[in-house]
Order: structure tokens, then C-alpha cells, then sequence
């Protein structure tokens, strides 16, 4: 990639042109991203902040137009240039550049023919018909909003299967498809593989660790977290399936979920089984069993985000061997347990990612009997308002937490809350977060949570013992929040940081075991 | 040479003209001509363009009919008389709270969409506006005047966003008993604006500081004195349609400083 | 898979529906996006939700859908005839010499609004039975004049709609139903009763006007036996007329197919040539008619039992009121009227205009006037906006109606129909509302009209509408 300036002295182009001119340089072929605006000095610190300053605009004066251009490798970066400046050129006004305004789905279906996604997050009492006129009008569907029916979820599976479409949801939080990032999603590398998620966390932490081991995604579809119950039974996970399977751009296909039903599980494993392509399947907390059937099958099976993002990376052609694969950290493990008291021996997991929870705690029950969450039934089942109880592990992004506020990747206020009730805990050793990167996150997540985490500190310092805090960020360098300004922010704060999902479960886990248990 | 007809101008608009023979050129739009004159713009600007301070609305289509492109002169004897002479209106009472909600609403629908650096741009421009506010609220002077001089020359658009937000503030604080903000932002663009912004947008923020700025704007301020929302729902939309992202800025602005105590979103 | 494979191998041009940061991050990415402007159904109001979500259930739905079929096969079927013009005491339903007919829904004399005060007064005097505006004003409040919607008496009245005993009346024949509609006759200029104008030559006029005027048309239509109204009003619309506002082509058909009865009549030269002259004057003549026109398709169409068609919409300047076909009879669902947004004539500010007043939007309801704005591209300088907005009126409407009228075809859109039939429940689930084009009346009394633009009816009446409307089944 190349970054090309220039300066166009004293150039005063109205605000509706430069917006246009922007938008008409970003569709030339071989940029990726094209910039114009005036040169004041607080333009140019915007610019700084993406690492795009250089000496010809630091000399740019508050009258000069601005143009910069990302362009391609091997694309003559002049000439896109002087294509762009082509564009400053007035031509006589023309009426059909005016947006049209559409009221629906099928209007704007209609006006626009090469529309081929609805994304959908009205309401989930709205959501349901303006999904139907969506597959109506023949365009795939990802459907964010939640609280639809089975029967409803059912329905609209049912019609996309029959022709032929992609119903992503009910409650998919993510997607990626042809390299762009839908609702949550984290800005990762194209590449070769290929993944279907049942899980809307638990497919972003795959795309990020193969990011991460050098590998790339080719395509990620969300199907919504009910599509392997019995009920609706795999309608989309099996046409995602399907649909990889039958992509030129996708080598390697991933599927990740949480343990299916186990009629679904047979018929997933079985489409897998069956395709041409490697198949790597990660049924987070999955039983021995069920990872030999997928072995069975043909299929490598796994319980955990890590290996099974390994395994696919591999399995795309990447040299592993050549990589950091950020194995387990033991002398900070023991350095940690060293500045634990006897009485801290418990964990208390407080996350955003639903699926990040689940792993984190499917680790710490394999090792610890007493470990209780909002996720888990019966007797170890916490409701939203009871207190921590012995290991603690909370999704502060589902329903109960949630009901009328914003999700907690957005609006943290609930989370800070119960963090700090937590770190008043005395038999708490170790406090697990995550902060999740990418589209529709909180521009900062680390940032907004930072004076509690300091707080925390503080008074834990007061109280005399040590609190070990420890944080998961789910992102890549090219996530629009900076992943490395996060991390830096964690570690000013003294907060330990963990480079995986899976590696974050490993290490709370460890934390807290005694040297004589 | 053919007298060119000026439909409007403002009154110091007319009195500049009356004592100068010329000008230079400073830049030319669509819609409107830029005349440079002793560190001031003037502005010629054709017959669909609301009348402003320090402009004449000329009974002009297009404003690249007079050929004149920066650098040119301009002989201020091709004007002929003003024909009438445009007085903004100005809301003579408190502002509404339910009407300004109304329209806060409507703001708040009609948000443009941003991309690339635009958006990089929007997330200073929240954070600071978010400041701005705050520290107007708390009555923290030394941070409001280093908030809005972050705000100064940030962002897209010819008059960039930033300095849209403050002028629209600017100007409601003038006009609803809030001086203090507007001296405020008036010291700011006075110590920095130079600087830091175009010249177009600092002409802009100085005539905002006054109490001044173009037709659509006073008019939204009036209307939102009044309980006819709908009323106020079509002057907010006639100052959204200013520029590209300009007019949502000023609006923004406009009801910021209406809304002093409200958190930052 | 072929729609999926397609979607893998082709941009992503997405169209996003609910939080705008999604959009505004697929844009960021490089993805063609557009942001709905969607409103939830039923304004969000969950009486209505849950009226909306009663009336989906399939076998409610499909009772619906068949009522709908034959109320909007009954409005396409319609063929308005001309045949006859007289005196409202002699044709119309249920007319005494002390009843005053008026626009929009049901209301009293007090609450009446400024114009349709005036132009109740005006025809007061004009019928003898006030010797002046003072005694007439009196008169109006002391219980011995009745009023009633003209909506209820099967005819329709534009602007304030005030109809009284003498005035001369089109007489509308709707050939395969069999039912009538009646409207009076346009006063052509700005300064008339109708706009609430009353001065004396304002009564001068309407005495012309039932001595010589209508006698001559009644004479006239004598002559000529019928006119075939539906196939003039496609041709109008062919022509650039959408029939509310700009009824230039549709009033040179109209007086050219009287031209030769009005000749042959008994009258004098001079009275010929006043009748001429004065429709000449203004190119509002015809408008009327196509309003007679609308009302007797959509009276066809009314009291279907289960058709959610609305069959009405009217305001009397202080309220917008609607009648469902479903509901039938005169139930009325009202919301205030709205104000008129579009250019005024010169010197009249925002704050002079009236609300919304007229019978004349049952030719949205029919499928014309604003719902045909593609058809008329020069009326776009009168009632403000775009070319293109208003071929985006006319295919908009297309969302909320059942069907497109095959008899009034529109060029611009490739000869498609009308949006016809508007369906109660599309208005809801898509919250468009018919957009109406319509004249402006000053706000006072005696005054007139003083602009003309575009307006929209409240979504009020269009919830209590649907909450009765599930009450039914």
C-alpha cells in the first residue's frame, strides 16, 4: 500500500463537492481509501492519528486543499492522482446524483438493482416482517435484532433455504462478507478460509487469531445462536456449509459454535464429513465424544478457539512452525500466584463476548467444581441480581443484563459497576474482562473502563493484597481503535493482557490453583 | 459592462461597498463569488442563496457567468444599488424547551453518514463537543476555550465541522442571554482562528460571534421561541441542507448551547 | 445456492434497516449501502402494533385481501358519467333550503375554521336567508341551519365545500354501480366564497352563477345527453394534468365538449360569451369535476365488509378526517389538520395560511393529483420540489396502495397506473403517508388563496382507523 499526497494551494471547493469528490475517489479502481479535506492543523492531527502525515502536508496551510490517496501496490499512484484531480473539476450540475430516499426494503431493492444484503436491526418485533420483504424481494439477510420467535426464525430459514439465500440471524452479531465487516466485526485479513458461526464472539475470536497466525478469511457467516438447536436445525449452519463449499475463494472451512444438539451435531458433522475442502470444527466445551465423531468423520474437531484457529491456518497452507503461537506464559503464572494470599482463590469473570465467557469458564470448570454464571442452569445458575458466589463468570451481554440499555460493547456502565463491587471481594484473586475491537464497538473500550480499572488498583493496594486483573482485547492492528493503543493503556494501568480467548480461560484458571491443590 | 442588479445585501455589506472602488478575488463557487478586501471576505452570491452577513444576493443563475476566477479584480462600481437591505430577524424571547426537543429529534434522524476520514474526524468532534459542553456547564473556562480551540479548522467540508458547531453555538448564545459563551468562542477565534481555519470559515465564526449568520439560521432561532414545531421542524431542515455536512453542524451547535447540562452522548 | 454464490462473487451493496452506524461502517469499508429512513409500523405505538400484528394473522389476512380485491376492482371498474348539471335542492340526497353543506368531517358552526365561517356567512346571504354577514354570523349559531359534510350527502366540495340550496350542481353518474356523486361548480378565481371570501362580488358572482351559468351547462349537458368522464380524465392526465392542481388540459377537454351545447342553448350572445370568458379565466373549471369523478368511484368502493381501503380523506381546515370501507357508513377517524407547506403568493407570509381544508383530496384517494405528480412535471414550480421528487411521489404511493388503475396511465413511468386503493395497513407498516397536493387559503375569513403546496394527513386518524378495524374481527 502506498500513501500519495497533494496540496492544492488556496483551493476552496464547496463542502457538497468535497464530500462528492471524496466519495468518486474512493470508488477509482486500485484505492483503497481516499481523503480530501482543507489543511488546518487539526485536520492534519486526524491524519497523524492515521499515520498518514508527511512534510508536504505538515506544510499545509488552513486554505490548501488536502488530497491523499491510499492506492494500491503497483498502482501508478500519479496517475490515480491525476484522476483524482480531475475530479475537482466543475461540471455543469446534474440532477440524478441526487440519494434517493427509500422508505423500504423492497423500494430501495427496487431503486437500487444491484442491492444483494438487507442488515436488519430494528426491533425484534419489527424485525421479522422487514426480514420476510427483505427474502421477498431476493436479498440475503443478516439480522442483527433479537427476541424473534423459534416459530419466526423457523419461517424465515425455511423460505431463505427454499430460495436459495443466506438468512444470517436472528441475533447475528456477526458477519464478513466479500472483506466487509458486518455489525460487530473485526477488520481482518482476506484469505482462504472459511467460517461459519453459530456464535457471534466465537467467530470473531477465529477470525482474529487467524489474522493473528498470518492466515486470512475469506468469508465469515453468522447463522444466529438458536441455528443448531433441535428446532430449527442447522438450516443455515448446513447452506453455509454449502455455500464454502462451493466458493472458488474459500480453501479451508471452520464452523464454530457451542455444543449442538446432538441430532444437529450429526448432520453438520456429516455435511463436513462430506465436503472436498479441509473442515475444522470448534464446538467450544464440546465432550470427548463428540470431538471423536467429528475425528470420525473426517473432520478435526475441537473445544477450544485456539487450536481449532491454528489447526485452520495450517491447514490453508501457513507454516506454523515459523510463528509465535503465544503458548502458555508459566513464569507469570507462578510470579502471580506468589503475590496471591490464601483466601484469594476465586475467579470472577465479567464479559461483554458471550462466547469469551463460555470459554473462559468451560476451562475453569474443567478443573474447579464450584464455578457459577448467568449461562449455566440449575444449581449453578446466578441471576442478574445475585452476588458473586465462589468462581463467578458473568455475560454481561445477554438479555438479562442488557434489557433496555445498550449493549455492553457500547454503553460499559453495568460492567463498571460490578467490577467494582468485585474488587471490594477479599476472596477474589483474579478479575477476567474482555474489550472487544472492530465496527460497532465503543470507539475507546479500554479508555472508558480505564479510571475504575485504576480505581480498583488503588484500593486493592489500600486494602493491602494484591489484585490481579486479567484482560482479554479481541482485535487486530487494523481495527479502527488502535489495537496497540488498548494494550498500552491495559498496561499502564497494571492490568496483565492475554493474547487469546482461549489462552485468557488458561490463565485465570491457573491464577488462582494453589501450590498444595 | 452590463450593472449587475443586487436583489439583498446586508447593511455591512452595503456601507463596505459604498466606500471601496474594488477588490480582488478570492474564490468562486456555484453559487457564490468571494471577494478578499483588508483580511475580510465579501461575498456575491445568486439569487437562491439566503441572504448573510457581509453578502449581496445578486439577480444572478450561476456565479461562474461572470468569468472571474481568484486573482481577478472586481470593480464594486458594476454593482448597482442595493434594492433592499436585509435585517436578520431575531427571536425576542427564551427558546421553547418542547419545540427545541422537536428539532433536536429531527437533528439527531438527519445525522450525515460519514466515511473514512470523515468519521476519524467525527470521533475528535464528539469527544470535544462532549468537552465543550461540559466544561460550559461546569463553568471551566480554561478547559471550554481549549476545547473549542480543538474544535477550531476540524473535520470535513469547506467550513469544517468544527467550526460550524461553534458558530452555530456562538450565535444561539448571543441571541438566548448567554454571552459569556459567545465572547468565549469570540476569544478563541480571535487568539487562534487565523491559524488554525480558512479564512471563509473564520469570516464565518467572527459574524457568528456578532450575533450574525445566514437568513435560515435566525429564522430556526425564532421558531424555536414559538410552540409551532412543525414550523421549527422546516427552518431546521432549511439550515441542514447548507453545505453538506455544515448544516447539521450548525444546528448541532445551535442547540448544544440550548441544551447546556445535557451529558455528553 | 445461486443466489449465495452470487452474493460471494459481486460487491456487497447493501441496504441497511435500524442502527445507522452500521451503515455509516460498510460505507467505511468500501460497501455500496443505503440507510432506510423506516419508521416502525403503527408509529410505534403498541395498541396499534398489536391491532396491525391481529389483522396479519393469515385467515384474518386473507378475508382482508379478498375485501380489498373487490374494493379496489370496484374503483378501477368505476366509469363516471357526466350526465347533468343542477340545483343542489333538486339533485342531491337529503338537501333542504336551510341545510349548508361542508368540506372534511363533521363539525360545528363554532369550531368551524376562519375561510369556512366566511364562506358558511357568505352563502347565507347569497340564499336570502340573512340579510347580511352580521345576521348571517347569527343565524349560523342559532340551530336553524343545518350542517353536514358533504361526504355524507354523496357529494364532495373543494376548499370549504360550502354547498346551499341553489347553487348549480354536476350531476355524476357512476354507470356500473349506479350510484351518484355531486359537486358544484368551480367560482374560478382567487377571491371566492369557497376560500371564505363573501363581499358583495363575491355574492355577485354566485348569482351569476345560478342565473345564468349553471342554467346554460344544465342546458347544455341537456343537449349533449353524457360525457364519458374517466376517459377524459386519462387523457387530461396524458397531458400533463395530475387533477388537483393543474387541471389545464382537463378544462380545455371539457368546455370543448360543451362548447357546442352551450351554442346551440337559448341563451343570449352575451351570456355565451360570459360563460366562456369566465371559464377561460381560469384553468380551475374542471377541477370539480374530477373531484364528482373520484367520489363516485370511491363511494362504489365503500362498506365492503374486512376492506381496510380507505374509501375517504377530507378536512374541514380544523380537522383531516377518513371513512375505511371495512368500517362503512359515516364513522369518521380524525386527526388535526395539517399546515400546507409549499410557495406562497407574493406578500403572504407562513403565518397567513389556513390548515388543510377541502373535500378535494378524494382525488388522492382515487389515485390522482398528488399521487400522479409524475404525470404533471410543470406543476413542481407551484407546489415546490423537484421533477424527480415528484416522480418519486407517484411510485412511493405504489407502497401503500393495492393496485395501479389500468384506465389512468402515467407515460413518465412507462404507462403504469395509478397507485390506487390505499390500504389502511401499508400506511401503518411503512408509515408513508398520501401525499396530497393542494391549494393554501388564507387562515382568515374573506380573504382567499394564497398559495398552493403539499401536505400529508395526520397519522392519527389513520391509527384510531386500524384499532376499529380489528375490532371487527
Amino acid at each position: 500500500m502506498t500513501a500519495t499526497t497533494r496540496i492544492k494551494k488556496n483551493t476552496y471547493i464547496d463542502s457538497v463537492s468535497l464530500m462528492s469528490i471524496s466519495t468518486k475517489a474512493n470508488a477509482l479502481d486500485g484505492v483503497q481509501q481516499a481523503f480530501c479535506a482543507m489543511g488546518t492543523p487539526m485536520n492534519k492531527e486526524v491524519l497523524e492519528g492515521l499515520g498518514l502525515v508527511n512534510d508536504e502536508i505538515a506544510a499545509a496551510t488552513p486554505g490548501d486543499l488536502m488530497l491523499i490517496a491510499l492506492t494500491d501496490d503497483g498502482v501508478d499512484a500519479e496517475t490515480t492522482m491525476d484522476a483524482i484531480e480531475q475530479l475537482l473539476i466543475r461540471k455543469p450540475r446534474s440532477e440524478d446524483e441526487a440519494e434517493s430516499t427509500y422508505r423500504t426494503i423492497a423500494q430501495a431493492a427496487a431503486g437500487r438493482k444491484d442491492t444483494n444484503l438487507a442488515v436488519i436491526s430494528v426491533n425484534g418485533a419489527f424485525a421479522v416482517n422487514q426480514a420476510h420483504a427483505a427474502l421477498d424481494a431476493g436479498l440475503n439477510v443478516m439480522m442483527f435484532s433479537d427476541n424473534v420467535s423459534v416459530d419466526d426464525e423457523l419461517a424465515l430459514k425455511r423460505k431463505a433455504h427454499d430460495a436459495g439465500l443466506l438468512m444470517m440471524g436472528p441475533d447475528c452479531g456477526t458477519a464478513i462478507i466479500n472483506g466487509v465487516g458486518l455489525c460487530f466485526a473485526n477488520n481482518v485479513r482476506r484469505g482462504r478460509i472459511g467460517i461459519v458461526g453459530a456464535s457471534g464472539t466465537g467467530s470473531q475470536e477465529l477470525s482474529v487469531r487467524i489474522h493473528g497466525f498470518t492466515g486470512g478469511v475469506s468469508q465469515l457467516i453468522g447463522t444466529g445462536g438458536r441455528d443448531l438447536s433441535e428446532e430449527i436445525g442447522g438450516i443455515m449452519m448446513l447452506d453455509g456449509i454449502a455455500a464454502l463449499e462451493a466458493d472458488p475463494g474459500t480453501d479451508v472451512i471452520v464452523v464454530v459454535s457451542k455444543p449442538p444438539a446432538q441430532s444437529v451435531a450429526e448432520k453438520v458433522l456429516d455435511a463436513l464429513g462430506a465436503c472436498s475442502k479441509p473442515t475444522v470444527a470448534c464446538f467450544l466445551g464440546a465432550s470427548p465424544e463428540l470431538l471423536d465423531r467429528a475425528a470420525a468423520k473426517g473432520v478435526q474437531g475441537f473445544n477450544r478457539t485456539k487450536p481449532a484457529a491454528i489447526a485452520a491456518v495450517e491447514a490453508s497452507g501457513v507454516d506454523t512452525s515459523q510463528l509465535n503461537l503465544h503458548s502458555l506464559n508459566w513464569p507469570l503464572i507462578e510470579e502471580v500466584r506468589a503475590k496471591l494470599t490464601d483466601e484469594q482463590r476465586y475467579i470472577r469473570g465479567i464479559f461483554c463476548g458471550g462466547t469469551l465467557c463460555d470459554e473462559a469458564m468451560f476451562l475453569a470448570m474443567e478443573d474447579f467444581g464450584d464455578v457459577y454464571s448467568n449461562l449455566r442452569a440449575g444449581e449453578f445458575h446466578l441471576g442478574a441480581d445475585d452476588a458473586s458466589k465462589a468462581h463467578t463468570f458473568l455475560d454481561f451481554g445477554s438479555d438479562e443484563y442488557t434489557n433496555g440499555k445498550p449493549h455492553p460493547m457500547i454503553d460499559p456502565s453495568n460492567r463498571i459497576q460490578r467490577f467494582l463491587t468485585e474488587v471490594a471481594d477479599p476472596e477474589v484473586g483474579v478479575i477476567v474482562l474482555d474489550f472487544e475491537l472492530g465496527y460497532g464497538a465503543n470507539p475507546d473500550p479500554v479508555g472508558v473502563m480505564l479510571p475504575a480499572l485504576k480505581e480498583a488498583k488503588a484500593k486493592a493496594l489500600e486494602a493491602g493484597r494484591h489484585l490481579e486483573i486479567l484482560a482479554y482485547v479481541q482485535g487486530t492492528e487494523l481495527d479502527p481503535q488502535g489495537f496497540d493503543e488498548q494494550v498500552s493503556k491495559l498496561t499502564e494501568a497494571g492490568v496483565t493482557w492475554a493474547s487469546s480467548s482461549t489462552n485468557t480461560g488458561l490463565l485465570a484458571r491457573e491464577f488462582v490453583k494453589k501450590d498444595n491443590n | 459592462m452590463t450593472t449587475l442588479r443586487v436583489l439583498t445585501a446586508s447593511r455591512d455589506f452595503r456601507g463596505w461597498a459604498a466606500t471601496r472602488a474594488d477588490a480582488v478575488v478570492h474564490s468562486v463557487f456555484d453559487r457564490s463569488i468571494n471577494l478578499s478586501s483588508d483580511g475580510r471576505l465579501w461575498t456575491l452570491a445568486t439569487r437562491d442563496v439566503p441572504a448573510a452577513p457581509a453578502t449581496a444576493v445578486l439577480d444572478l443563475d450561476d456565479a461562474h457567468s461572470l468569468g472571474l476566477v481568484p486573482g481577478d479584480g472586481f470593480d464594486l462600481a458594476r454593482l448597482g444599488d442595493v434594492e433592499a437591505v436585509w435585517e436578520p430577524v431575531r427571536p425576542t424571547g427564551p427558546a421553547n424547551p418542547h419545540t427545541v426537543a422537536t428539532v433536536s429529534a429531527l437533528s439527531a434522524h438527519l445525522r450525515p453518514t460519514t466515511t473514512g476520514f470523515d468519521r476519524a474526524a467525527q470521533i475528535r468532534i464528539d469527544w470535544l463537543t462532549a468537552d465543550f459542553r461540559r466544561a460550559i456547564a461546569t463553568h471551566d473556562v480554561p478547559a471550554a476555550e481549549a476545547a473549542a480551540a480543538g474544535l477550531l479548522g476540524l473535520g470535513p467540508g469547506l467550513t469544517p465541522s468544527g467550526d460550524d458547531y461553534l458558530a452555530g453555538y456562538a450565535l444561539a448564545s448571543r441571541h438566548f442571554g448567554k454571552p459569556d459563551a459567545a465572547e468565549l468562542i469570540g476569544r478563541v477565534v480571535a487568539a487562534h482562528a487565523a491559524e488554525r481555519t480558512n479564512e471563509i470559515s473564520r469570516c464565518m465564526l467572527e459574524h457568528a460571534v456578532a450575533g450574525i449568520a445566514a437568513h435560515p439560521l435566525h429564522h430556526l432561532l425564532v421558531t424555536l421561541t414559538g410552540d409551532d414545531r412543525t414550523a421549527a421542524e422546516a427552518a431546521a431542515r432549511d439550515v441542514i441542507v447548507i453545505g453538506h455536512h455544515s448544516g447539521h453542524d450548525l444546528v448541532s451547535g445551535v442547540l448544544a448551547a440550548l441544551e447546556p447540562t445535557e451529558g455528553s452522548r | 445456492m445461486s443466489k449465495i454464490a452470487d452474493l460471494l462473487a459481486a460487491d456487497l451493496s447493501a441496504v441497511n434497516v435500524g442502527a445507522e452506524m452500521f451503515a455509516t461502517d460498510m460505507a467505511t469499508q468500501g460497501a455500496r449501502v443505503t440507510h432506510l429512513d423506516w419508521t416502525p409500523p403503527g408509529g410505534g405505538q403498541p395498541d396499534v402494533i398489536a391491532a396491525l400484528t391481529r389483522m396479519a394473522d393469515p385467515a384474518i389476512a386473507d378475508r382482508i385481501e379478498a375485501a380489498n380485491a373487490t374494493a379496489v376492482e370496484r374503483i378501477i371498474n368505476s366509469q363516471p358519467i357526466l350526465v347533468g348539471f343542477g340545483q343542489a335542492l333538486d339533485v342531491v340526497p337529503g338537501m333542504t333550503k336551510t341545510t349548508i353543506l361542508h368540506a372534511g368531517p363533521p363539525i360545528e358552526f363554532p369550531r368551524m375554521a376562519g375561510a369556512m365561517k366566511g364562506a358558511v356567512t357568505g352563502a347565507l346571504v347569497f340564499e336570502g336567508l340573512a340579510k347580511d354577514l352580521d345576521e348571517a354570523y347569527e343565524l349560523s349559531g342559532s340551530g336553524e341551519i343545518t350542517f353536514n359534510p358533504c361526504h355524507e350527502h354523496n357529494a364532495v366540495g373543494s376548499m370549504a365545500g360550502v354547498t346551499s340550496a341553489s347553487m348549480f350542481m354536476h350531476v355524476v353518474e357512476n354507470r356500473p354501480y349506479g350510484n351518484f356523486a355531486y359537486t358544484n361548480l368551480s367560482e374560478q378565481l382567487a377571491k371566492i366564497l369557497r376560500m371564505g371570501a363573501n363581499d358583495q362580488s363575491v355574492i355577485d358572482r354566485l348569482i351569476w352563477m345560478r342565473d345564468v351559468f349553471g342554467p346554460i351547462l344544465r342546458d347544455a349537458m341537456v343537449s349533449a345527453g353524457e360525457i364519458d368522464l374517466r376517459m377524459m380524465l386519462a387523457q387530461a392526465i396524458h397531458m400533463g394534468d395530475e387533477a388537483h392542481n393543474r387541471n389545464n388540459a382537463g378544462t380545455a377537454l371539457l368546455i370543448q365538449a360543451l362548447a357546442p351545447h352551450i351554442l346551440e342553448s337559448d341563451f343570449s350572445t352575451k351570456d355565451k360569451q360570459d360563460v366562456f370568458n369566465f371559464v377561460a379565466s381560469s384553468d380551475y373549471f374542471s377541477g370539480p369535476t374530477w373531484m364528482a369523478t373520484s367520489k363516485a368511484a370511491m363511494d362504489a368502493a365503500h362498506n365492503i365488509p374486512d376492506s381496510t381501503i380507505v374509501t375517504t380523506m377530507c378536512r374541514n381546515g380544523v380537522e383531516f378526517g377518513i371513512r375505511v370501507s371495512g368500517i362503512g357508513g359515516n364513522t369518521w377517524f380524525t386527526g388535526p389538520a395539517q399546515r400546507v407547506v409549499g410557495p406562497l403568493f407574493a406578500g403572504y407570509k407562513v403565518e397567513d395560511s389556513g390548515l388543510d381544508i377541502g373535500d378535494s383530496a378524494i382525488t388522492e384517494t382515487y389515485g390522482i393529483g398528488g399521487f400522479a405528480m409524475a404525470a404533471a412535471p410543470a406543476i413542481v414550480p407551484l407546489v415546490g420540489g423537484t421533477v424527480a421528487e415528484a416522480i418519486g411521489y407517484s411510485t412511493t404511493m405504489m407502497d401503500i396502495t393495492t393496485a395501479t388503475n389500468p384506465n389512468i396511465t402515467i407515460p413518465l413511468l412507462d404507462f403504469r397506473g395509478v397507485a390506487t386503493g390505499i390500504d389502511l395497513r401499508k400506511v401503518e407498516d411503512t408509515g408513508i403517508l398520501p401525499v396530497i397536493n393542494t391549494a393554501i387559503a388564507h387562515k382568515d375569513a374573506g380573504i382567499g388563496m394564497i398559495g398552493a403546496g403539499i401536505t400529508y394527513p395526520p397519522l392519527e386518524a389513520f391509527h384510531q382507523a386500524t384499532l376499529a378495524m380489528a375490532e371487527k374481527f
